[in-house]
């Protein structure tokens, strides 16, 4: 995590306007990602932090291309530095096969489903590497030696001709980051890379993935439902609800001064050691169906904070701490005052 | 290489399945209703040949012992004799496979080159024209008893374009895809409806794989993305579905040689019915049910080769 | 305000088309249009006598290979100058009786031994389940010309050699759906309440079993119709002058130059037959799937 700076943010490498993905069910049309708008700024590793439903996963796939078309649609702008004037959503498949691995990569989350299982790793990797280089076939797996020596694999050469099944969980992980940044993508979206993995081998990963981006200076888009791996690697933070961003903010700020009562909540259901607490605090309640949405705030059947007048606002990202902070919320000021806040009849102090 | 350690343990559990093959065709000739010599000589019957043949069988003996000739002669290579054609069944099982064997692959393949494309193009636009239309003309051809089918393709394509012949083998190998181009396609017709259920849906789960997301944002193209993992992987199923169906792939080879007068083994079963050398009869059923058996074991190496995962279970 | 929203476009277009497919009509689709052909082919072959005034066996030597819509014969003749819709009519019940008497049988067989096996697991499953397999070795058709051979071709043997042989598919599909539904809790509930086998397997496990055994005896049902006039098209099973359509399909096939309708329509009448059973089983399966 970077020191916050005092001077000007770095300029945008993706920006994201008003993104909508619609997916046509047998239940109805789910409104997966429902006006999702944020900016992924240079060199910078931005969270993306719900439950599962939230959006996140979605939001990421849309951005990539990688939602299947006849069930699912998109509207909005997706606009890339690399690609001035253009939107992403209406690349042509020409053009969208050279944006990607040279331009935007992306990991997922179970790394046995995200290998071809009959193929060989080495292949995999060197896949990667020709998709956008012309080389022979030596000098493919020579650099496909390389990425897997940088990834951290032990004996690569030997590796190169294993079958994904044969490899640990956190060693796949690695191969997919290799496959990853074989063509050194600007930006890396990152699905959960590490929720299919053991804690430790969990820090391994983010480790090297931050390495990675240290070294390279890509952006990286980190997509999460623990708050905890969030924390550890992110500069500024998206949480999303409902398929929308409900706040976003800068690590730092969100971390100590969160003002979305979900936010608060997240963070209030980490067990803390220090905290000496009889209970684990839950959010009561489960996330919407985001099938034939209701209007108003999508968190009012489960906030401790919501008002009659709350489940019919029509929602947007409002401007707190002198803009600096973005938050869904028309009572963000009072969440940040602990009076506010019911009495929770558990709480041991 | 360890992946093809499992076939071992196949081919053991295969002897027993060998075994209760040989009991079955045995007990075929015991369903002959009457006198089973007196049937089995049909008009070559005398009472000296008929006291001859039931030793030779065994038929004043226990059933065991009857059996246990039957493996006796079969070990030695001998399935007994035809009556019609007056020489050892094997002899004329021999000449007959050929023909057959040449048409159950032609056939397979053709219909592995029919059902490959429609199956992964039917998934690719799920839902879309071709797959609707693909999917009543595959209830529609299920339906189709194969030899009317048969006797279409002969009217159409032998008959009135002439760009086959009506019937036969043919001399030499370019000779024989020739003659058996019409019977392959009418049993491709059928065996493909089978194939492309299995290929369509296994095409479904493919396409909605992490690992295909994942080549496509390599940035390969889209060709490449189908070649190397779509189909690759889609095509496992293939084999597999392919090893449980083969019954129905012979079951219609049989029907169809009679359609098309073609001299394989399917033939002379149904010849000698009506001739009623039993002995025949028995035989190629026999011959069949190896068949089968020795097929699926093939299958199963060759799965085992496309797939690396399936040994290390 | 100007245009619309384009993400309230895209609700409505999307919403629009799921309102489409799950149209309750669509659904159906399969099961009325496959049960609507069934019942026609039944109706029509049984009153046949209404419908056509012929013998399916009268020979006609004044009229024979009259083309179809000729005066008084709406299919045409046949070289024996018999009138083909008549043959079709009654023929059609030959068929018919193949696709139900045979798949009727080996359903009710086949079922019970699986639900037994099943259920009684041990040495009596494996057993049964190896003599099965061991029948699964031999291409079907084949052991079906076999078993006729052996017994002499006739209408009767052919359903008897189904009959031995065709049970062993609804034995196995029974027996691995009734081991998985041992498992279920409700036959754990069912034992502990003190209710003897024979109950558990008839009131519990069985219902449940049936929707799959159903289905997968109209694709049965097709497969017997097929083997039923393969076998009279060999002259295995039915014989001339049986109008049965497998033999007709025989008959008509030396005049196929002149008189095509003698095999073709015979052919797509089992193709009609066919295509019902084939809807009906999947409009069962859709409906049974989303019932359960």
């Amino acid at each position: 995590m970077t020191e916050a700076l005092a001077i000007e943010p770095r300029p945008a490498i993706l920006e994201v306007d008003d993104l909508y993905t619609y997916i046509a069910t047998g239940d109805g049309v789910v409104r997966a990602v429902d006006g999702v708008s944020f900016e992924l700024r240079e060199g910078e590793i931005l969270g993306l932090v719900g439950e599962s439903g939230s959006g996140k996963s979605v939001t990421c796939r849309t951005i990539a291309g990688l939602m299947p078309s006849p069930p699912a649609q998109s509207v909005g702008e997706v606009r890339y530095a690399g690609y001035p004037g253009r939107n992403l959503l209406g690349l042509r498949a020409a053009e969208q096969q050279r944006l990607r691995g040279a331009h935007i990569s992306m990991i997922f989350q179970d790394p046995m489903s995200a290998l071809n299982p009959v193929m060989r790793v080495g292949d995999q990797i060197e896949e990667a590497v020709g998709a956008h280089a012309r080389l022979g076939s030596g000098e493919r797996r020579k650099r496909a030696i390389e990425l897997l020596d940088r990834v951290g694999i032990p004996a690569p050469a030997r590796r190169l001709r294993g079958y994904p099944h044969e490899f640990s969980g956190g060693m796949r992980q690695r191969v997919l980051i290799a496959a990853a940044i074989a063509s050194s993508p600007r930006i890396l979206l990152a699905d959960e890379p590490t929720t299919a993995l053991d804690v430790i081998i969990q820090d391994q990963i983010l480790s090297l993935l931050l390495e990675l981006q240290r070294d390279s200076g890509m952006s990286m888009i980190l997509v999460s439902h623990d708050l905890g791996v969030i924390a550890e690697m992110c500069d500024r933070i998206a949480v999303m609800y409902g398929g929308q961003i409900v706040e976003l903010a800068d690590a730092r700020t969100l971390l100590t001064a969160p003002r979305h009562p979900y936010t608060i909540s997240l963070l209030r259901s980490l067990p803390d050691a220090e905290r000496k607490t009889r209970y684990l605090e839950s959010i009561p309640g489960t996330p919407p169906r985001l099938v034939d949405v209701q209007p108003g705030c999508r968190f009012v059947t489960r906030c401790p904070l919501a008002t009659p007048e709350c489940a019919v606002w029509e929602t947007e990202l409002l401007a707190a701490a002198g803009g600096s902070q973005l938050v869904r919320c028309r009572r963000h000021d009072d969440a940040r005052r602990p009076e506010a806040w019911p009495k929770q009849s558990y709480e041991s102090e | 290489m360890g992946r093809y350690s499992f076939l071992g343990n196949r081919i053991l559990q295969m002897i027993p399945v060998l075994i209760g093959i040989t009991v079955i065709t045995f007990f075929l000739l015991r369903l002959i209703p009457g006198d089973p010599a007196r049937q089995i000589l049909g008009q070559h019957y005398t009472p000296q040949s008929g006291a001859e043949l039931r030793r030779a069988l065994g038929l004043d003996r226990p059933l065991w012992d009857q059996y246990g000739l039957f493996m006796k002669h079969l070990f030695q290579g001998s399935l007994g004799d035809s009556i019609n054609y007056q020489q050892p069944t094997t002899t004329v099982i021999s000449q007959r496979l050929p023909a057959t064997l040449f048409l159950v692959v032609y056939s397979a393949v053709m219909a592995a080159v029919i059902a490959v494309p429609v199956g992964v193009c039917s998934a690719l636009r799920k839902g879309g024209i071709f797959d609707q239309v693909a999917r009543v003309w595959f209830l529609v051809a299920y339906a189709m008893p194969a030899f009317w089918l048969g006797i279409i393709m002969i009217l159409i394509f032998a008959v009135h374009l002439h760009l086959f012949p009506v019937n036969g083998y043919g001399t030499g190998f370019t000779g024989h895809l020739r003659y058996l181009f019409l019977p392959a396609m009418t049993i491709a017709v059928a065996f493909s409806t089978v194939l492309v259920r299995t290929l369509r849906a296994s095409t479904l789960a493919v396409l909605a794989t992490d690992y295909v997301d994942t080549a496509r944002i390599k940035g390969i193209s889209r060709f490449a993305v189908l070649r190397r993992h779509v189909v690759r992987n889609a095509i496992i199923s293939l084999v597999v579905v392919f090893g449980v169906n083969l019954a129905f792939l012979v079951s219609t080879t049989v029907l169809i040689e009679n359609v098309f007068g073609i001299p394989g083994l399917g033939r002379l079963l149904v010849d000698s019915v009506s001739t009623r050398d039993y002995t025949v009869v028995q035989g190629t059923t026999l011959v069949f049910a190896f068949f089968v058996v020795m097929v699926n074991l093939l299958t199963d190496v060759v799965h085992a080769a496309l797939d690396p995962r399936v040994s290390a279970a | 305000m100007s245009a619309i929203n384009p993400s309230v476009a895209l609700l409505g277009l999307l919403e629009r088309r799921v309102r489409r497919r799950n149209n309750a009509f669509r659904r159906r689709a399969s099961l009325l249009v496959g049960g609507g052909l069934l019942l026609a082919v039944i109706v029509v072959t049984l009153a046949a006598p209404l419908i056509t005034s012929y013998d399916p066996d009268a020979i006609d030597p004044l009229h024979p290979l009259a083309a179809p819509l000729s005066p008084g014969h709406v299919f045409g003749t046949d070289s024996f100058g018999r009138d083909i819709l008549a043959r079709m009519l009654y023929g059609g019940r030959v068929d018919l009786l193949i696709a139900f008497g045979a798949t009727a049988v080996t359903l009710v067989v086949g079922t019970t031994i699986g639900l037994f096996s099943g259920y009684v697991g041990g040495w009596i499953d494996s057993t049964i389940m190896r003599i099965v397999d061991l029948f699964f070795a031999f291409p079907f058709f084949v052991l079906v010309i076999a078993i006729v051979a052996m017994l002499g071709p006739s209408v009767f043997n052919m359903f008897l050699a189904i009959w031995m042989t065709s049970w062993i598919s609804y034995a196995r599909i029974t027996r691995g759906h009734t081991l998985s539904a041992k498992r279920q809790e409700y036959v754990l509930a069912a034992k502990a309440l003190g209710y003897r086998g024979r109950r558990i397997m008839l009131r519990h496990i069985l219902p449940n079993v049936l929707s799959f055994v159903v289905i997968f005896a109209m694709v049965d049902a097709v497969g017997n119709v097929l083997l039923g006039a393969a076998l009279g098209f060999l002259g295995l099973g039915a014989k001339p002058p049986s109008p049965e359509w497998g033999v007709m399909i025989s008959d008509g096939q030396s005049y196929i130059f002149t008189a095509w309708w003698l095999s073709t329509i015979p052919g797509i009448a089992i193709v009609i037959v066919g295509v019902g059973f084939s809807l009906l089983g999947d409009g069962l399966a859709d409906i049974l799937r989303i019932g359960d």
